[in-house]
């Protein structure tokens, strides 16, 4: 039973890399290629970034140091090469070298914070943030101010026949990279260093009285979780050819953060839904809408309320159900419906009463809802707006005790299964 | 004769208020030795003294031979003296076989190592189903430990406790809240792990201090005035007025 499950994982894997092999043949187009490279550096930098706050329990709010230092380095070593002051070593190498550095300044700060835990580590790494923020308007030499730097990934001396011009060649540099340091990470859990970082989350006094040194666990996890930090923040490097003082921002450092919670930073997987669900949010809102930060802040303060495990969280806590009487999951699937559409409803309301609001500010008297021309004016849209937002609450509240209830019933119908 | 473990005038001031005002205690290798004592009378201050979670303001405390005072706390387990506490202290996310996992990690020589996958370790594996066989918490194994029943917990931090081979253990009220037929359940499990191994416990349930141990200590105030075999504290006087003497109305 195990080896075919066993099997039946290989194969699903070896599905899902078929298919990102294909997906630029799939999706041609050089936006769905752009957003496909973005979550491709992102997966890696929120995975990373997990590691420290999923798996060892420390919150960080400037991790963005690490990925932002290193894509600038890598940027400085890019230029060198493109004007051959510097060894011509192959672009695909390049995130060894933002590797290296994000281990180097994450060996250097995690010394100093880990010594710290909880709200006094948060402000630590806030500081720190703030700190590096500053320097890159100071030290211009290095960092240019606010234009940051640019630099061609074009070096015309890559193996096998690359030259990432094409965007999609730089698609499967990234995708490379985001198997390969993706699956070590995931390897990192299954080791002994791995799960005494969880056990250090859980209980860090009983990991002592299992002999373990907490705080060199605790700095193992920063320095390497820094480092790959560091091999994405070059490949967001190469992905713009370009790098800026944000990447090294709060800005960066609370997407991230962002990423890995409403993903669910109580499993491996979570953060790469994170990364792939609000990386497409970000670009397709940020494209419709000028509130998109507000829609964005309130999907976090939504999941954190309601959702504390995230979409994976959600995903997975169906788990026991499908593993003991996987019939009972139809029970679930009417009260699904109605929250979905209760939620539908909020969100279409709620949405048009914001852009409405925002309209008033700017000049445009006409704007656009769902498709809908209307003016700003026109008072009957106000209030179908508002009267959708109302109902929409009302029946989320409702239906979601519906739900609730409904799942409380499957789930003493699962336990009552156990006990016999 | 030297002594297994051996307290020489231990002192520990917080801030200017004195709880242990000068303890002299010594524990025999291979026996088990209860520390009884009013509440207050400093119990758990001393073991976390002995076990590094605090730091001496003055004394030695000598394990094995060696001055083991103001170690840090993980230096002192890899000595060999384990311990549990008051409050249950597990790995409530992790699954009772990891946090069993985990206690025999450091012993087996796994340290900090992100080479080896665990789950191909088959003898690391063997071992810890074997502790939950003794732990009898085999058919939980893939549970997460925090929905385990308090006795569980209880047990399986005496597994994790001694997964480790540790051969002297400190228990901190392993009875406390249990039912009497969880009590016995786990004085049977403490009697079973006692071979080859010194034990201490702070424990309130006299029957079981008077059941298991080879030598009992009385600590009043931060000092011990009696240490002695079962039979003798019974009769000492000083102990029945200060601690028994309360204890049987």
């Amino acid at each position: 039973m195990f080896k075919i499950l066993k099997n039946y994982k290989l194969i699903l894997y070896f599905f899902l890399i078929l298919t990102l092999l294909f997906l630029p043949l799939l999706f041609p187009s050089s936006f769905a290629l752009t957003l496909f490279c973005k979550m491709g550096v992102l997966i890696i930098f929120s995975v990373a970034y997990n590691m420290l706050l999923g798996q060892t329990g420390l919150l960080s709010f400037g991790h963005a140091i690490y990925f932002g230092l290193a894509g600038y380095a890598s940027i400085h070593f890019l230029a060198g090469i493109n004007n051959t002051s510097l060894p011509q070593i192959p672009l695909f190498l390049l995130p060894f070298l933002g590797a290296f550095v994000g281990l180097i300044l994450g060996v250097i700060i995690g010394y100093l914070s880990t010594k710290r835990l909880g709200t006094a580590f948060a402000m630590i790494s806030l500081g720190f943030c703030e700190l590096v923020t500053a320097l890159t308007l100071i030290f211009v030499v290095f960092f240019n101010g606010e234009d940051g730097i640019q630099a061609d990934r074009v070096t015309g001396n890559d193996l096998l026949g690359f030259t990432y011009g094409p965007q999609n060649e730089v698609y499967y540099l990234i995708l490379l990279w985001c198997i390969f340091s993706v699956g070590l990470m995931y390897i990192l859990t299954k080791t002994p260093f791995g799960r005494m970082c969880n056990a250090v989350r859980d209980n860090q006094q009983r990991a002592q009285f299992v002999g373990y040194n907490v705080r060199k666990i605790r700095w193992m996890a920063f320095s390497l979780s820094a480092m790959f930090a560091g091999a994405a923040g070059s490949l967001h490097a190469i992905n713009y050819e370009h790098i800026g003082f944000e990447s090294v921002s709060l800005v960066q450092s609370g997407m991230v953060l962002f990423m890995a919670y409403i993903g669910g930073i109580g499993n491996f997987l979570g953060p790469i839904l994170g990364a792939i669900s609000l990386t497409y949010l970000d670009t397709m809102l940020s494209d419709i809408t000028e509130a998109w930060v507000l829609y964005y802040g309130i999907i976090f303060v939504l999941v954190i309320a309601f959702a504390p495990q995230g979409i994976a969280g959600l995903i997975l806590m169906h788990e026991p159900i499908l593993r003991n009487n996987p019939a009972l999951i139809k029970k679930l699937i009417f009260p699904y419906i109605i929250f979905l559409l209760s939620i539908l409803v909020l969100v279409i309301g709620f949405t048009s009463l914001i852009e409405l609001i925002h309209s008033l500010k700017s000049n445009y008297s006409v704007l656009k809802i769902y498709w809908i021309k209307v003016k700003n004016t026109n008072f009957f849209i106000w209030i179908v707006s508002s009267m959708l937002t109302i109902f929409g609450i009302i029946a989320c509240k409702k239906s979601f005790y519906l739900t609730k209830e409904t799942w409380n019933e499957v789930i003493e119908n699962i336990k009552l299964s156990l006990v016999k | 004769m030297s002594y297994h473990l051996e307290l020489k005038n231990v002192k520990k001031n917080f801030g200017s208020t004195e709880i242990i005002r000068g303890v002299n205690l010594k524990i025999k290798k291979g026996e088990i030795h209860s520390l009884i004592g009013p509440n207050g009378a400093g119990k758990s201050t001393l073991y976390n003294l002995i076990s590094g979670v605090y730091n001496v303001t003055s004394g030695n405390i000598v394990f094995n031979n060696k001055n083991i005072e103001n170690l840090p706390s993980h230096e002192i387990y890899r000595l060999g003296l384990s311990r549990s506490f008051q409050i249950t202290n597990i790995f409530p996310k992790l699954s009772v076989f990891e946090n069993i996992r985990c206690g025999l990690l450091w012993s087996s020589n796994y340290k900090y190592s992100f080479t080896k996958l665990l789950d191909n370790e088959e003898k690391l594996n063997k071992e810890t189903y074997e502790i939950l066989n003794k732990l009898s918490l085999e058919r939980y194994a893939k549970e997460s430990a925090g929905l385990l029943s308090y006795a569980d917990q209880r047990a399986l931090e005496i597994g994790i406790t001694i997964a480790g081979g540790a051969e002297t253990i400190l228990l901190d009220e392993p009875t406390a809240g249990m039912s009497k037929s969880e009590t016995e359940r786990a004085t049977n499990l403490i009697r079973n792990i006692s071979k080859n191994r010194t034990i201490v416990i702070v424990e309130h349930d006299m029957g079981v201090v008077f059941d298991l141990s080879d030598t009992i200590s009385v600590l009043v105030y931060g000092e011990i005035i009696c240490s002695d075999k079962p039979i003798n504290v019974r009769k000492n006087e000083a102990v029945k007025e200060a601690y028994l003497g309360t204890f049987k109305n």
